[in-house]
């Protein structure tokens, strides 16, 4: 490296360095070459260096105005929270003015608060990071983006094998509870203890066909072949109907008689486990076993407003890997307020939320909810409108079922599940299951 | 004009601001938000939205007043509310309006943090700590240790702050905060040679960092090398010339080296 010092003492500081030894010099050395008595040939110094020599002085006569000044550290915590953090997985925003559903706030809130371009930059010179804030109006360069799904499902794309178990076994999917081994402190441990299920099988990536038969569909089988006829078929005799009545409250109330649906098939209740210290284990996934190998599905359900929020997920491969979504009744009363957020949970790292709040029209006590999965698009239908989209390409294969925190549950009544034509369903898992409500009610 | 035409026309109002917004055309969508005759919740929180997005936070902070005014249990503003507050540096405000979204939904993490981050401006350390505790989302994970083991290093509990942040150092080895926090706390209890450790590391990744060179030059003026200490208060005040105690020590390490160099070349020609 070979410095050459331009920098000029900062104001106020001229008088302190007027009896000191200003100069310009270079680096390039570690150490300094001083000067023989009366000459500065041995310094090295710019040509146009201005070496000001201290006062004569001898050895060791510094005097207290030459005392080394403590330098000044101060702690920060600028990265603790920063309401300018862009969300990990792109979400789409949707526009809903209807007269069952109304947004006004159709971005999510991470987009929103994403900064100008350049308002944090790290330079590529080795600086350190440096926050310059908001940039004024004029050089804006926000991009919002709404977007109204149309719902064309994307073609499948292959089974990563990074994701999903080695395929061919035609055996039953089954939960595999790996051992929980000793807690560690590093995070490289947590993420591999947090794991807990896992499916045996893979499943096959067919044409995402459902089994709804809207007046399209319709005319679309009108003008099929046989063939694509009796895949549709196939698909339609594949729907799922599973009514039931699940009320999954507290743990200690509602625990028991889930564990013994378990039992006699279907739900399966996993902690997610965290053995980080000083974090609360406070999710458990609830997932329906013969769904984990779905890819592309319709995953429905009523939702009783009674209780402040429900969260389910999808593509749920074990309790490391799975997105959720949840919708919370942030404001009851006769144009109720929902937030909707969604997450993805990969290799036991949960990304960013995506939030937006949804306002209704109408105050209805209980909502149809409805979640298409096709490839990495999911959408959201509150009704029969649109309420979110966004995609995500990591997880491929997985259950359906919900999720609850802090032991809140959540009333929900008639859950039903389609899936896709060629998904292996596990058959026993077609029976309904029907569950007395908990002890609570 | 009667209240159905009112509603209508801010209904408008708001739908042609979401459109001019969608079209990255901010200053024209806030323009078309001009002052409603009747309130609604959507007009004032759409004005808020995009007056954040152009960082005119004191008017963001009025949007999302009138909301909560009128609407306290509206979470989403509240939240927003509090980060204008935080942006503007108002402590007290954004903490309470913080505490607020929490009262509501007390396991949002987000909020807990920045309730956490404005609790340790105000120097609540002790709550600060608390309020890191209680985050327990993936998502806020490094974030909330981080809160904790600044609340720990502030708090004076240097081993278990020191704990905090070789955690975080492990899922980020380059967190450029956390190795400044560690030179910050080093030199605090005189580690100098933890000090050294963290400054070369921080060096590594921020070959300019002044954090870094000040934290190496306060090492070397420790131990008296005042050769290094010379090239490290000059690299300083080359990225920092506003830094008078890199100033000051220049020129006292300089003068130290002329010294010790004086008195060599003085004793050589006694002996000869």
């Amino acid at each position: 490296m070979d410095y050459t010092v331009t920098a000029s003492p900062p104001q106020g500081v001229e008088l302190i360095l007027t009896d000191t030894l200003y100069m310009v010099y270079k680096l390039s050395s570690p150490k300094i070459h001083l000067p023989r008595e009366g000459s500065a040939a041995g310094l090295m110094v710019d040509s146009n260096a201005r070496l000001v020599e201290p006062p004569a002085q001898g050895v060791g006569e510094t005097g207290s105005a030459e005392q080394a000044v403590p330098f000044q550290f101060t702690v920060t915590w600028t990265s603790v929270f920063d309401p300018f953090e862009t969300p990990k997985a792109a979400a789409a925003a949707v526009a809903l003015i209807n007269d069952r559903v109304r947004t006004m706030i159709t971005a999510p809130t991470e987009t929103l608060l994403q900064p100008p371009a350049g308002s944090l930059d790290r330079k590529t010179t080795g600086d350190e990071p440096v926050f310059k804030g908001q940039k004024s109006a004029s050089d804006s360069s926000f991009q919002w983006e709404m977007v109204v799904p149309k719902m064309v499902r994307s073609a499948p794309k292959p089974a990563r094998a990074s994701e999903i178990s080695a395929p061919s076994s035609r055996s039953r999917p089954v939960f595999h509870e790996r051992p929980v081994s000793a807690p560690s402190s590093s995070s490289e441990g947590l993420r591999a203890q947090s794991h807990a299920i896992a499916p045996s099988t893979a499943a096959e990536q067919p044409i995402p066909k459902f089994c709804s038969l809207s007046p399209s569909f319709l005319s679309r089988v009108r003008q099929a072949s046989l063939g694509t006829k009796l895949l549709l078929t196939a698909a339609a005799l594949a729907g799922l109907a599973v009514p039931i009545w699940q009320h999954f409250g507290s743990t200690r109330q509602a625990a028991p008689q889930i564990q013994t649906a378990t039992k006699t098939g279907g739900w399966v209740r996993e902690p997610v486990t965290k053995l980080d210290a000083g974090f609360n284990h406070t999710r458990e996934l609830i997932v329906y076993r013969p769904s984990l190998k779905a890819t592309d599905c319709r995953f429905e359900f009523n939702w009783r407003l009674d209780t402040p929020s429900v969260g389910w997920v999808f593509r749920a491969k074990d309790t490391a890997n799975y997105y959720a979504m949840r919708i919370k009744l942030l404001k009851p009363g006769p144009s109720p307020t929902l937030s909707v957020e969604h997450f993805a949970v990969y290799r036991g790292t949960e990304g960013a939320h995506s939030e937006k709040v949804l306002v209704l029209s109408r105050n209805d006590p209980v909502l149809h909810i409805r979640m298409e999965i096709a490839g990495p698009s999911f959408t959201l239908y509150i009704g029969e409108t649109a309420a979110d989209y966004w995609t995500d390409t990591k997880l491929a294969v997985g259950g359906l079922g919900f999720f609850q925190e802090w032991h809140q549950g959540s009333d929900v009544e008639w859950v039903r599940m389609s899936f896709a034509a060629g998904t292996e369903i596990q058959r026993d898992g077609l029976r309904l299951y029907t569950y007395a409500p908990s002890g609570g009610d | 004009m009667s209240s159905a035409a009112v509603a209508n026309t801010i209904r408008n109002q708001v739908e042609a601001a979401l459109s001019l917004r969608s079209a990255g055309r901010l200053q024209e969508a806030l323009d078309v938000l001009t002052t409603p005759g009747e309130y609604t919740s959507d007009f004032y929180t759409m004005r808020g939205e995009i007056q954040f997005a152009l960082g005119r936070f004191q008017e963001a902070a009025g949007s999302y007043f009138t909301v909560v005014a009128s609407e306290p249990d509206n979470t989403f503003a509240q939240y927003h509310l509090a980060i204008c507050l935080h942006h503007l540096s108002r402590w007290v405000e954004a903490a309470q309006t913080f505490q607020r979204v929490l009262d509501s939904d007390p396991h949002r993490d987000s909020a807990r943090l920045g309730l956490g981050t404005c609790l340790l401006h105000l120097n609540r350390v002790e709550e600060a700590l608390a309020n890191f505790d209680c985050c327990w989302s993936d998502a806020s994970r490094w974030r909330a240790l981080f809160g904790k083991a600044v609340a720990l290093q502030l708090l004076g509990r240097w081993n278990e702050a020191e704990a905090a942040y070789d955690r975080l150092l492990l899922s980020d080895p380059k967190s450029a905060e956390v190795l400044s926090n560690l030179i910050a706390m080093s030199i605090e209890t005189h580690d100098l040679e933890a000090a050294k450790r963290f400054s070369m590391r921080l060096l590594d990744v921020f070959p300019r960092s002044t954090i870094a060179l000040r934290g190496l030059a306060t090492v070397a003026l420790e131990r008296q090398e005042y050769e290094d200490a010379v090239r490290y208060c000059g690299q300083v005040v080359e990225l920092a010339p506003d830094c008078v105690e890199a100033w000051r020590n220049l020129r006292f390490a300089t003068g130290r080296v002329i010294a010790l160099q004086t008195r060599e070349t003085s004793t050589t020609a006694g002996r000869k």
